[in-house]
C-alpha cells in the first residue's frame, strides 16, 4: 500500500506538472466558456427591436400593375422601379439585397443575387402576400375575415402524460456524456499506454521491477492516469457550470427545463458508476497493451485492438441515443466494453428495471476485476521482454 | 552473511535458460559474477531480485529461505535507464522509496550519495540535461541509495572516465568494509581481477568456473612455467613441448614425468640464454576465454 501510494504520487505529480496538460486543460476550458456564452454572443450580434412587420426593410417590391400597388403599398410601400431591368440592376449592384416582383394577388417572383437555402424574407414575405389576398378575397364574398382566422386559429388544449422517461429530455446529458467519455477515455488510454512504453523504452522499466512489484506500478499508474483524466474533465464541467451560470439569462429557458427533467440523482448515479468503472476497465487494457512494445513510437499500433472495440462501443452508443428501446441495445448494455456507454444511455432515455441494471453492473465489476489482473499479468511478462514486440498469443502460452 | 543458491533451474518456454546453478556469495568482499551476453546472468540475478521465480532449486541466507523482501537491495543494470525528463532529485527519492524507504530516510541517504557520487548540484536538473558521464553516476548513486544490503551492479564501469572510476572504486571499497553482499558483473576483466576474491563463471546456464580467484589461477597455472629468454633465442628444447607465447613470454606445460627442478636443470645444462624463469599464473581475461569462450577457442 506504501509503495502504491508511492507511484500514484509520483505519477500524478508529473502529470499535474506536465505543460502538455496544463496547457490543454487551459485552452479547453476556455473553448468551453466561449461556447457557453454564444447565446449571449448571438444576442449582441442580432439587429436590435422587432422586425417581424418590416417585411421590406434591405427589399424592394415592384408592382406589375397600378391597382395591385394601390392594394398592397400600405403593407409593403411603393416601388422606387419602375421596371424589372432596373430593380435587378440595383440588386446585381448591390444597393438592395432582393426584390419581389407582384405578377397578382397569387402571382410573384422572388429576386436575389446569392440565393441560400432558406430565406426568412421569403418565407416572411409570401406569408403576408397570402394573408392580403385571403382578406381581400373574404371581403369580396362578404365574409368577416376577423371570425374566419378566430375559428382556423382556435388553439387545442393538449396535454401528454409520460409516465416512464422523456427521451427528449435525456438526450443533452446523454450527448455530452457520449462525447466526455469517448474524448477521456481515447486520451488517457493512449497517455498511459505510451507512459508505461516510454518506461521501456528508456529501460526505466528495469529499475522499476526490480524495486517494486508490477502490480503495484500498473496500479499506481492507473490509478493517477485515471485520477488526472478526472480532475481534467471536472475542471472541464466546472468551466461548463460557470459559463451557463454566467450567461444564463440569455439560454432559452427551455435548455434548462430540458436539462433539469433529465439531472435526477439516480440518472446521474448510473452515468457515473459506469463511466468509471468503464474507464478504468479501459485503462488497465491500453497500459498493458502500452508494455508489449519496446519503442514508443509503436504505441499506437499495440493499443489498435483496443481503440478499434471502444470505436464500435461508440458507434453502438450513437445509435442507443436514437433507439434506446432496440433489442440489440439491449443486449449491449449487459456486455461490458459496450455497456459503459449503452447502458446509462438506456437508463437516461428509457425505463430500465433495478435487476437489470445491478446484474448489468454485477457483470461490469467482475470484468472489472477479470481484465485487471489480466492486464497485471500482460504487464509483467511484457514489461520483462525486450527486443521484439510481444504477441498476446506468446503470453497466453504462457499461462500454465 | 552468506547467500547461496543451489540447483536453480530455469526455462521460458522451451529455452532452458539457467541449469543447476549453485553459487554461495559471502559478505563484506566483492563477488565477480562473469559470463558471455546471454549466458544467464540477468535471469539469474533477476530470479535473486523476485522479478520471477525459478523453476526448480533454493536460495538460502544464512541457512534460512531467502526472503528478498526482508532485505535491502540495490541494483545497477547494465542497460542503464531513468526518466530522462524527470528531475535527478526526485527520480532518486522515488527510487528510495520504492524499495521501502521512509520520505526522509530517502532524503537522507540521497543527501549522503549524492555528495559522495559529486552529483549534488545536478538534483535539480533533468537527467537529460547531464552529460553521460554524470548521467552515469546518478545511476550509480540509484544503486547505492537506501544503503542496500545486497548490491548488485552490471558494467559499472562503463562510461565512467578514470578520475570519477577512481571515486567509484573507492566507495565500493569502503562500501563493503559494512558487512554487505556485492555482486559485480563486467567484462572489464583488469577491474574484476582487482576487486574480486571471488568469481563464478556461467556459460550457457551452466556454471562453468566457480571460487577464489587466486587459487583458481593457481590451480589452472599448475604445471605450467612462464619463461623469459635473452638475445640469444634457441629454442630448440622447444622440440615436442606443449607451449604458447604471449607476448615475449613463452608458457610451457611441464611433462607429468618432470619436476620444475628437473625442467632447470636441463635448461642450464643445454646452455638456454634464461632471464626469467616462474610459475605461470594465468590472467583472468585467459580463464574466461578458456572457459566460456567458443568451443574452437578452448585450450
Amino acid at each position: 500500500m506504501k509503495q502504491f501510494k508511492t507511484v500514484f504520487g509520483f505519477e500524478l505529480k508529473n502529470m499535474l506538472r506536465s505543460k502538455t496538460i496544463i496547457i490543454s486543460t487551459a485552452i479547453l476550458s476556455i473553448i468551453i466558456l466561449l461556447a457557453t456564452t454564444i447565446p449571449t454572443f448571438m444576442l449582441w450580434f442580432s439587429p436590435g427591436g422587432d422586425s417581424g412587420d418590416e417585411v421590406n426593410s434591405g427589399f424592394e417590391v415592384l408592382y406589375d400593375n397600378e391597382s395591385l400597388e394601390e392594394a398592397l403599398s400600405g403593407e409593403f410601400g411603393k416601388s422606387d422601379y419602375t421596371d424589372i431591368n432596373s430593380l435587378r440592376a440595383a440588386i446585381q449592384k448591390g444597393e438592395i439585397e432582393a426584390g419581389f416582383v407582384i405578377h397578382d394577388f397569387y402571382d410573384y417572383t422572388y429576386i436575389t443575387y446569392d440565393s441560400s437555402s432558406s430565406s426568412m424574407e421569403q418565407f416572411n414575405f409570401e406569408d403576408k402576400l397570402r394573408q392580403l389576398s385571403q382578406q381581400r378575397l373574404f371581403r369580396q364574398e362578404g365574409i368577416d375575415d376577423a371570425k374566419v382566422y378566430e375559428i382556423l386559429n382556435r388553439p387545442l388544449k393538449a396535454e401528454s402524460v409520460t409516465l416512464g422517461k422523456d427521451a427528449a429530455s435525456g438526450l443533452i446529458i446523454g450527448y455530452a456524456f457520449i462525447l466526455v467519455l469517448y474524448m477521456l477515455i481515447v486520451i488517457y488510454g493512449t497517455s498511459v499506454a505510451t507512459s508505461v512504453a516510454r518506461e521501456k523504452d528508456s529501460r526505466t522499466m528495469e529499475l522499476l521491477i526490480t524495486s517494486t512489484k508490477p502490480r503495484t506500478l500498473i496500479l499506481g499508474k492507473v490509478a493517477a492516469t485515471g485520477l488526472m483524466g478526472i480532475l481534467q474533465v471536472a475542471s472541464i464541467v466546472l468551466a461548463t457550470l460557470v459559463g451557463v451560470f454566467v450567461n444564463k439569462a440569455n439560454y432559452p429557458p427551455i435548455v434548462f427545463e430540458l436539462i433539469k427533467d433529465s439531472m435526477t440523482l439516480d440518472t446521474m448515479m448510473v452515468y457515473l458508476l459506469f463511466s468509471v468503472l468503464g474507464y478504468v476497465l479501459y485503462l488497465f487494457i491500453y497500459a498493458s497493451l502500452g508494455s508489449l512494445v519496446t519503442k514508443v513510437e509503436d504505441v499506437n499500433s499495440a493499443v489498435a485492438p483496443i481503440t478499434m472495440l471502444f470505436v464500435i462501443a461508440y458507434l453502438v452508443a450513437s445509435f442507443a441515443m436514437q433507439f434506446p428501446d432496440n433489442g440489440i441495445i439491449k443486449v449491449t448494455s449487459f456486455i461490458p466494453f459496450l455497456s459503459i456507454f449503452t447502458m446509462p444511455i438506456r437508463y437516461g432515455l428509457t425505463s430500465v428495471s433495478l435487476i437489470s441494471l445491478l446484474s448489468s453492473s454485477l457483470i461490469m465489476i467482475l470484468t472489472l476485476v477479470l481484465f485487471a489482473e489480466l492486464s497485471i499479468y500482460i504487464y509483467r511478462f511484457g514489461s520483462l521482454n525486450y527486443g521484439n514486440r510481444v504477441k498476446i498469443r506468446d503470453i497466453f502460452k504462457s499461462f500454465k | 552473511m552468506k547467500l547461496k543458491i543451489e540447483n536453480l533451474n530455469k526455462s521460458f518456454r522451451d529455452n532452458h535458460v539457467l541449469k543447476d546453478i549453485n553459487l554461495e556469495v559471502s559478505s563484506g568482499e566483492i563477488f565477480g559474477y562473469l559470463g558471455r551476453n546471454g549466458a544467464g546472468k540477468t535471469t539469474s540475478i533477476r530470479i535473486l531480485m523476485d522479478v520471477f521465480q525459478g523453476d526448480s532449486g533454493k536460495i538460502t541466507m544464512d541457512g534460512e529461505d531467502f526472503d528478498p523482501s526482508l532485505y535491502k537491495i540495490g541494483y545497477l543494470p547494465e542497460e542503464r535507464g531513468m526518466y530522462s525528463k524527470y528531475k535527478v532529485g526526485e527520480q532518486l527519492m522515488y527510487f528510495a522509496q520504492l524499495r521501502g524507504a521512509s520520505k526522509a530516510q530517502a532524503k537522507k541517504s540521497m543527501d549522503h550519495w549524492s555528495k559522495e557520487f559529486e552529483i549534488e548540484k545536478y538534483l535539480n536538473a533533468k537527467l537529460e540535461t547531464l552529460s553521460k558521464g554524470n548521467q552515469q553516476k546518478v545511476q550509480i548513486t540509484q544503486a547505492f541509495i537506501n544503503e542496500p544490503d545486497i548490491l548488485i551492479l552490471d558494467e559499472p564501469f562503463s562510461g565512467l572516465d578514470p578520475v570519477n572510476a577512481k571515486v567509484f572504486q573507492d566507495a565500493l571499497v569502503e562500501y563493503i568494509r559494512g558487512d554487505k553482499i556485492i555482486i559485480f558483473s563486467s567484462h572489464q576483466m583488469s577491474y574484476v581481477e582487482s576487486f574480486c576474491n571471488d568469481i563464478a563463471i556461467i556459460d550457457q546456464g551452466k556454471i562453468v568456473l566457480q571460487g577464489n580467484l587466486k587459487e583458481i589461477k593457481k590451480k589452472m597455472g599448475q604445471g605450467k612455467l612462464r619463461l623469459r629468454l635473452g638475445e640469444d633465442k634457441d629454442l630448440s628444447f622447444l622440440a615436442g613441448r606443449d607451449f604458447f607465447l604471449d607476448e615475449e613470454d613463452i608458457i610451457l606445460t611441464l611433462k607429468p614425468t618432470e619436476t620444475k627442478k628437473s625442467f632447470l636443470q636441463n635448461l642450464l645444462d643445454m646452455g638456454v640464454d634464461l632471464l626469467a624463469f616462474n610459475d605461470y599464473l594465468p590472467s583472468l581475461q585467459e580463464i574466461f576465454i578458456q572457459k566460456a569462450g567458443d568451443k574452437h577457442e578452448a585450450v
